[in-house]
Parts: structure tokens; C-alpha cells; sequence
């Protein structure tokens, strides 16, 4: 094996097209009468075209990376707070599941018996967080009650809210409301883990009044998983509901995106230059066509909640 | 992206710009993720270990001196990361045969022809044998046949004469060959003859 041994690194370097002319005949030569090195060579040249091979980067990639850096460089959030940051692709099914989140938030809360979803139903546009089933769980009429208002209206709030750049103020019974984290929404979970809970087994833990405080909430246990799902005119009004208006907070660096009146939103600069915006959900979307990440909430500045999945 | 650049970017980021950072991301995402994945050989841990070496990188931005390209620091970044977590799940190495395969599966679930799955299963037997490999044969066969780096690259990203990355890469290419024909992965190649291959690069001419 000595002749071979000599021929050993120049094998590695003419896979790599390192040897000169000289070289690279004298090593022909040699493979010609030496199957060993022959064979050699041939592994060489194998594992070089298996390693070489081109990866293809996930789509997604991109905007993991980025929102995992945004979220890393964005001010600290109040307590209780969490915002999860999503790509474009999948607002539509973060959008699915804030509206899940209602359900869980406020169980035993129902203001329009025309309009409820049961909990299996929610339950089932949970796990099919398609845009189509989306559109679909919109539309739904259940059990026969009046068709449910398309999405945007179920926060018939969130715009007069963020037109008037603050969430409106908490009622005088806002106080009764913890905040309430989703099944395996902390801070650290992967975001859409509680995707695959079982939401209608969720426990509401939410505090609730005794139906003499409140009568126009649901006493009977056997409704507790009903909720309002469409009362546009009640989220604008004092009533407890004006609480759960959708906020989109996103943060910007550099400079802001043209086409959008930043002006009609709150927003606030930190000292790296990233800028906080809290806007309505239109705009949240035209945003993430744009190709920037939202952290899509509900609630107001006590608590967040937010359920999503990042697709 | 020149050297220039770089530098600029990476100043503008260390003032607090975003957008910068975010070009960074752009021009090195494929380099990270195709180091990630070829070394773990799973879609989802080189996502994640492709956003960790981005994070790890923000954060330490300030202590990028420039003294070498920004892509160099960030691939001897993620090359530690890749290689932390393949020790850690070194214990499970036995069992990570078959894990690992279906979730390499999970990236290209399209049923293909038998040379297709052959092929994955060499890029499989490849990649353990790889991660088998001690550290600094490691390091240069990961550099070079992964992501294709060249010797002054190598030598560059390691702090070492290009002379010794030749030997080393040669030393490293000795011992994997080894492992791959101890374990049948090549039982099946003929020798090469190389006076029918072009510039003694691609596939073997006995096929």
C-alpha cells in the first residue's frame, strides 16, 4: 500500500480539482492498474454528489427567522401579555383562531342568542383553519339561527378603536376579567401547540357573576360553552364587550411602509428604531400581504390573548 | 454581497436598523438552513436551528469584530450550534436512524422512483457517517462537501494553512469512506475510471 499511500491526498485533491496537469496524469496512471484507489476515487466522487446536493429553503423560513429576531428585539411586553408573531400565510388562520379564543375567553358570556356557535363548532373550525373553512365558519348558521356576521364584524370595535388610537375604556365591571392564558400559549410554547387541544374540553376559568349580577349572562351550566359571536353594535357600546376588540400590534423597523395613513394609529418608537403600531385588523392584513409579520391579539392593554398557528 | 457591504450592514444593525439585519438574513438564510439541514438531516430542527444561529447572531452582534466576513462568523455560528445539538442527541443515535428518516420523509413525501429513495438513503448513510466523523475531520468535510467552501474558504473559517485543510480534508475523506464501506452504504460502487469523468468531478463513469 505504500504507492497507494502516495496517492491517497491526491485523490481527495482531484475530486476537488486541486491537482495540476502533471499531477492529475500521474494519478490516472495509477488508478488505471489499482482498483483500490479506483474504488476509492469512486467513493470520493460519490459522497461529493450525494453532499452536494442543492437543499430547497422552507418558505416559512424567512419569516420565522425574522419574527423570532423582532419578537427578541421588541420592547417587553405589560405582564400577562403575549403576542405571538405569525407570517402573512397564515394570518388568515390566526384570524380563524382569535376567534376561536373568544369561546374560551368568555364561556359563560352571551349576549345574542341568534348568533351562537355551539362549542363543537367552534371546536371544528379550529381544527380546519383552511381560508375556505375559514370563509365557511364565517357563514355558518347553526342549528338553524341566523347566518353569523362575516369576520371583520365579530369585532365591530376594532376599528372604531384603533381609529381613535386606544382600545376603549374598560367598564366598570372589567375587573372580573383575569387574564386567561389558552392551553400551551406561555411565552415559550411554539406557537399553534394548543392547536391541536381539546377545545371543548377547555375549563373556563375565567371568574364569572352570579346570574343576579348579571343578567344577561348565561347562569345555565349546561350553556356555559355558548358565546357571543356577532354583536357589533354591543362591542361599540358600554357594554362588557367593547373589552374584547381585536388589536394587531406590529412592529416596523425601519422605515414604515407607504399606502397606509400611519397617522390614524398609535404608535411609539423604542430606542432601536423599531416602531410599535397597534392597528386594526384591515390593516393588519394588507401589512402581511406586504410581507410583514403581525402579532395578531384580543383584548386591551391588561391582557392579550392569542391562539395561532403559524401554518 | 461584498465585503464592503457587509460591513456597512452590519454597522447600520449595530445602530439599531432592522431592515439591515434583515438583509443579512436574506443573503445567508440558504447558506444557514443548508448547513443545518445537511447536518441533521431533519426539515424542522434546521428550521430551528437555522433561527437559533440567526437570534444567537443579533444578539451578539457587538461582538462581531469584522475580523473576518460576517458570513464566516455566522457559518462557524451555526456549524457550533448544528454540532451542539448532534451532541446532545448523540445518546439517541442508535434510534435517530429511523426517526431521522421519516422525517426526512416529511420533506419530500412524493413517491419516487427507486433511485430516488436510494439516493436519499445514501445522503442519509452519508450524513451519519459525517456525524460520526471526530470534530476536526468533521469541520472540514461539513465545509467542503456541504457547503461547498473552497480551501482558502476552509482555511479562512478555521484559522488554518490552506496546506492543512488539504491534508486534513484528505485525512477526513479517508475515514469516511471507511465508515461508509464498513457499513455497506458503497459495498456496490466499482472502482472509478476517472479517464472517462470530467475534470475528476461528478458521478462515477461505471454506472
Amino acid at each position: 500500500m505504500t504507492e497507494c499511500e502516495r496517492y491517497i491526498d491526491m485523490i481527495s485533491s482531484y475530486v476537488d480539482g486541486q491537482l495540476s496537469d502533471d499531477e492529475t496524469a500521474a494519478l490516472l496512471e495509477h488508478i488505471r492498474v489499482c482498483p483500490d484507489c479506483a474504488r476509492q476515487l469512486r467513493i470520493y466522487e460519490e459522497v461529493s454528489a450525494l453532499a452536494s446536493e442543492d437543499v430547497e429553503v422552507p418558505e416559512e423560513l424567512h419569516g420565522r427567522i425574522m419574527s423570532a429576531v423582532v419578537s427578541a428585539a421588541a420592547p417587553k411586553k405589560p405582564k400577562n401579555r403575549k403576542v405571538i408573531y405569525v407570517t402573512a400565510a397564515s394570518l388568515a388562520a390566526c384570524l380563524a383562531l382569535t376567534f376561536i379564543g373568544m369561546k374560551t375567553l368568555f364561556p359563560a358570556v352571551k349576549s345574542d342568542a341568534s348568533a351562537e356557535f355551539t362549542a363543537a363548532e367552534y371546536s371544528a373550525a379550529a381544527d380546519t383553519a383552511s381560508p375556505a373553512e375559514i370563509e365557511s365558519a364565517k357563514t355558518a348558521v347553526p342549528d338553524g339561527g341566523t347566518p353569523l356576521a362575516p369576520l371583520p364584524e365579530l369585532f365591530g370595535g376594532a376599528v372604531a378603536a384603533a381609529d381613535d388610537n386606544a382600545a376603549p375604556p374598560p367598564p366598570e365591571d372589567a375587573e372580573i376579567l383575569q387574564p386567561y392564558v389558552l392551553p400551551g400559549a406561555d411565552e415559550n410554547t411554539a406557537a399553534g401547540s394548543a392547536m391541536t387541544g381539546d377545545w371543548s374540553a377547555a375549563e373556563p376559568t375565567l371568574p364569572m357573576k352570579a346570574p343576579e349580577e348579571e343578567p344577561d349572562r348565561v347562569s345555565d351550566p349546561s350553556s356555559a360553552m355558548t358565546f357571543p359571536v356577532s354583536d357589533p353594535e354591543g362591542a361599540q357600546s358600554d357594554s362588557p364587550d367593547a373589552l374584547y376588540t381585536q388589536s394587531v400590534e406590529i412592529y416596523v423597523f425601519g422605515p414604515l411602509p407607504e399606502g397606509v395613513d400611519w397617522d390614524a394609529f398609535e404608535k411609539s418608537t423604542d430606542e432601536n428604531g423599531t416602531v410599535r403600531i397597534v392597528v386594526d385588523e384591515k390593516t393588519a392584513s394588507l401589512l402581511t400581504d406586504m410581507g410583514y409579520s403581525c402579532g395578531v391579539g384580543m383584548g386591551n392593554d391588561e391582557f392579550v390573548v392569542v391562539q395561532m398557528d403559524e401554518g | 454581497m461584498t465585503r464592503e457591504d457587509e460591513i456597512r450592514l452590519i454597522a447600520a444593525v449595530k445602530r439599531g436598523d432592522g431592515s439591515a439585519f434583515e438583509r443579512l438574513v436574506t443573503e445567508n438564510e440558504k447558506l444557514v438552513y443548508s448547513l443545518a439541514f445537511k447536518m441533521t438531516g431533519s426539515r424542522e430542527d434546521a428550521m430551528d436551528l437555522s433561527q437559533e444561529a440567526f437570534l444567537r447572531a443579533y444578539s451578539n452582534i457587538n461582538s462581531f469584530r469584522g475580523g473576518s466576513r460576517f458570513s464566516v462568523w455566522l457559518y462557524r455560528l451555526t456549524y457550533n450550534i448544528c454540532a451542539d445539538f448532534l451532541r446532545r442527541k448523540r445518546p439517541d443515535a442508535v434510534s435517530l436512524v429511523n426517526e431521522e428518516g421519516e422525517t426526512l420523509d416529511v420533506t419530500d413525501d412524493a413517491p419516487g422512483p427507486d433511485e430516488q429513495a436510494e439516493a436519499k438513503e445514501r445522503r442519509e448513510a452519508v450524513r451519519r457517517a459525517v456525524a460520526s466523523l471526530p470534530e476536526d475531520k468533521r469541520q472540514v468535510i461539513v465545509m467542503r462537501e456541504f457547503s461547498g467552501m473552497d480551501y482558502a474558504e476552509i482555511a479562512e473559517a478555521l484559522g488554518i494553512s490552506v496546506g492543512t485543510v488539504k491534508s486534513r480534508l484528505s485525512r477526513a475523506r479517508e475515514s469516511l469512506a471507511e465508515i461508509l464501506r464498513t457499513d455497506g452504504t458503497f459495498s456496490d460502487l466499482g472502482p472509478s475510471n476517472p479517464l472517462e469523468t470530467k475534470n475528476g468531478k461528478g458521478g462515477g463513469p461505471n454506472d
